[in-house]
């Protein structure tokens, strides 16, 4: 599981997760991804490198949009693969985490 | 075992402890048997998803006791897992000795409050229901035994 992050303009950070979100890759990730979080307004995070999601990963996420939206942001997914949306959207994580693609600007998620 | 009276065409079974590197293991076990039987991507993401949400719950609550103790020593968790290859489905049958929980029973939580409400955590019955066909929870002397099935 990596994990990398850039500012893009407008404030917004972009954490891009490459692997396994399993529990394993959820573990190795956690903290960091939770301390991003907490240092931010808002994320976009970009899955599109992420092959396998199930719950501890979720979890990671959820944690992160929570401490987005304390600091008064919000957090959106990027481009995940079909496998992986489908475990976002059978959980209804959509509901609290927008899933967006490269086709949606940027400024109309996050208002900037 | 398969879940019913029908004849397993050919099947696999291997056991594993309750680490994290264990479910890890696992999947990687499984996914060499998926691809060995040629079956479809979305079908091996599946059963990988009800793997880990059921040995990762194994795993984390399997035992009483969070610490290793003297009992947990001389009695370490045990998972095994067979996978039986039926007409029309694969059967996954995970068996523990970890103490009783009736995952068919367990309430399949889903997202459902705004994000401040929210409790990070709790979501895996949903999806090992919603990524099998079928779930058999029977309780065992030894612990537990679930069947998944997933049809080809």
């Amino acid at each position: 599981m990596k994990l990398e992050t850039v500012d893009l303009a407008n404030g917004v950070t972009k954490i891009s997760l490459a692997g396994r979100l399993d529990i394993q890759g959820a573990l190795k990730v956690d903290g960091e991804f939770a301390a991003i979080a907490e240092a931010k307004k808002n994320i976009v995070v970009d899955l599109s490198e992420v092959t396998f999601l199930a719950s501890l990963g979720i979890r990671t996420l959820i944690v992160g949009a929570k401490a987005a939206a304390n600091n008064g942001g919000k957090l959106v997914l990027l481009n995940p693969q079909p496998n992986v949306e489908s475990v976002l959207r059978s959980s209804n994580v959509d509901t609290v985490m927008p899933i967006i693609n490269d086709a949606t600007p940027l400024a109309t998620v996050f208002g900037a | 075992m398969p879940s019913s009276s029908q004849t397993a065409e050919t099947g696999w079974r291997r056991v594993f402890g309750g680490s994290i590197a264990d479910v890890t293991a696992a999947s990687a076990w499984v996914e060499r048997i998926a691809a060995s039987l040629k079956l479809p991507g979305k079908l091996t993401f599946a059963m990988q998803v009800c793997l880990e949400e059921l040995m990762s719950n194994i795993a984390r609550h399997g035992k009483v006791h969070s610490f290793p103790t003297e009992t947990d020593a001389d009695n370490p968790l045990s998972i095994s897992i067979d996978i039986d290859v039926l007409a029309d489905r694969i059967a996954m049958t995970i068996e523990d000795n970890g103490r009783p929980f009736d995952v068919e029973k367990a309430p399949a939580k889903v997202v459902d409050q705004p994000l401040e409400q929210v409790r990070p955590g709790g979501l895996g019955i949903n999806l090992i229901k919603s990524f099998s066909h079928n779930i058999e929870y029977r309780r065992t002397d030894a612990g537990n035994r679930v069947t998944v099935d997933f049809m080809r």
